[in-house]
């Protein structure tokens, strides 16, 4: 087997996405879905019932009131906000490693892609494309390729570097020109293999490329751009740097300043603030 | 004891036993400050240059800026005892993503307003690593004010 048959087939060694996050996001896509048949769901899985409370109770909702079961969440946070929290809960489990390859420690990735899935949001607004469920799984989401080929890169971790280093490559051609494949394409067939949408899927299989994002496609350009900015803050960025290449027609698309950018990274800081339990939890 | 300095954050001590640590500055940027006499040290990590950007959250969070941060983090280390004069200043961070011509060089903005500070108050920077598309933690020894740095992970040096 060659090296990219190799790194695609042992996608098949992660651990299933968790059925509950499946049923609970297809019950919600359908109209007739009540509340009491998305707790029945749900309430199959402790693990994901209890962060899912945790959540809910913590700063980032802001809620005044404790939650106690499943129902009082639906009705104090909305099914939306719901759908978003089980899909944190259930990718939680894989970020809960390090990621030795990347030089990432445990926590780390998640907290990027915490960070990430935030600022999403947060650009998406300012550039008055607002679509939160979808951005927020594009934000969590768009690195997980990371999990598969922590262990190719560390293997090759001197090729890639030196062509880094010295060869002008960015980290993303660098794992290309060595491995064959790279972390965003490894990642779009993770999710495609957990049946998520085609949009979510090419979002993070262009997540450093938008330029080959179609003309309608307006979540890979804002997980990009959320992508850099977590970048610049140093925030879960480990041996690959700020090594990625800059395509500032990004910015100019959607009509941002640097003062938007500028207000973006100051606003995570408080988003940050806010979501501090839910990125300890990992 | 290590003192972690977070994001848009400074610490200031005189405990020789503590190591002043700041992880993953990007395109921020960090000052370690140390008096070798005084036995004072601090660091601070900021993350925009200016304070103008809302000076209402500045006033909150005066470390997130450089115009707002370099100048407490100075005014703090004398109320230590530390002496200007005496202060062994050493400056990292401020990367950048590559090919970065100008739309996102918050890294580069960020030096030029420390330097545009420094210039105008006297200061000088006795070393310093900063630019390039690395990741950068930077940590301060208080016994003997030895600064390190661990870039993108792997390597460590001395500035």
């Amino acid at each position: 087997m060659n090296k990219v048959d190799e790194i695609f087939s042992s996608i098949r060694n992660l651990p299933p996405f968790p059925q509950v996050a499946q049923r609970a996001m297809r019950a919600l896509d359908d109209p007739e879905c009540t509340a009491k048949d998305l707790v029945d769901i749900i309430e199959y899985d402790q693990a994901i019932t209890a962060n899912i409370l945790r959540i809910c109770n913590s700063a980032y909702f802001g809620l005044s009131v404790k939650i106690g079961s499943l129902h009082q969440a639906i009705s104090y946070i909305g099914q939306k906000n719901l759908m978003t929290i089980i899909l944190a809960t259930s990718v939680l489990r894989y970020y809960s490693g390090h990621t030795r390859g990347y030089d990432l420690e445990k926590g780390e990735l998640w907290s990027h892609s915490v960070a990430c899935a935030l600022l999403s949001n947060i650009l998406a607004k300012k550039a008055g494309k607002e679509n939160p469920q979808t951005l927020f799984t594009g934000g969590l989401l768009h690195d997980i390729g990371k999990l598969v080929m922590s262990a190719y890169v560390e293997a090759e971790f001197k090729k890639i570097s030196e062509l880094v280093q010295n060869s002008r490559y960015s980290f993303l051609e660098a794992e290309e020109e060595v491995l064959g494949t790279n972390h965003a394409e490894v990642g779009s067939r993770i999710v495609e293999l957990w049946n998520f949408p085609p949009e979510i899927c090419n979002c993070i299989r262009y997540h450093h490329k938008p330029r080959e994002a179609k003309p309608d496609d307006h979540l890979t350009p804002i997980i990009y751009l959320a992508d850099m900015c977590c970048l610049f803050m140093g925030i879960g960025v480990g041996e690959d740097g700020l090594g990625y290449r800059c395509y500032p027609e990004v910015l100019v698309q959607y009509g941002l300043k640097q003062k938007d950018f500028d207000n973006a990274l100051k606003e995570l800081d408080s988003e940050m603030a806010k979501a501090e339990e839910i990125i300890r939890m990992a | 004891m290590k003192i972690i300095v977070g994001m848009a954050d400074m610490k200031i001590t005189n405990d020789l036993n503590a190591t002043v640590i700041t992880y993953s500055l990007g395109s921020c940027i960090g000052i370690s400050i140390y008096d070798p006499i005084a036995k004072v040290g601090g660091m601070l990590h900021y993350m925009l240059p200016e304070a103008k950007l809302d000076l209402e959250k500045a006033k909150q969070r005066p470390y997130m800026f450089a115009d707002s941060g370099i100048p407490l983090l100075f005014k703090k280390s004398y109320e230590l005892g530390a002496k200007k004069q005496r202060l062994q200043v050493k400056v990292a961070g401020g990367s950048q993503i590559l090919d970065d011509n100008g739309y996102f060089n918050i890294g580069k903005r960020n030096y030029a307003a420390l330097r545009k500070l420094f210039w105008r108050n006297g200061v000088m920077i006795e070393s310093e690593d900063v630019g390039g598309a690395v990741n950068r933690t930077m940590s301060l020894d208080m016994r003997d004010g030895t600064v390190m740095l661990k870039i993108s992970g792997k390597m460590e040096k001395m500035i």
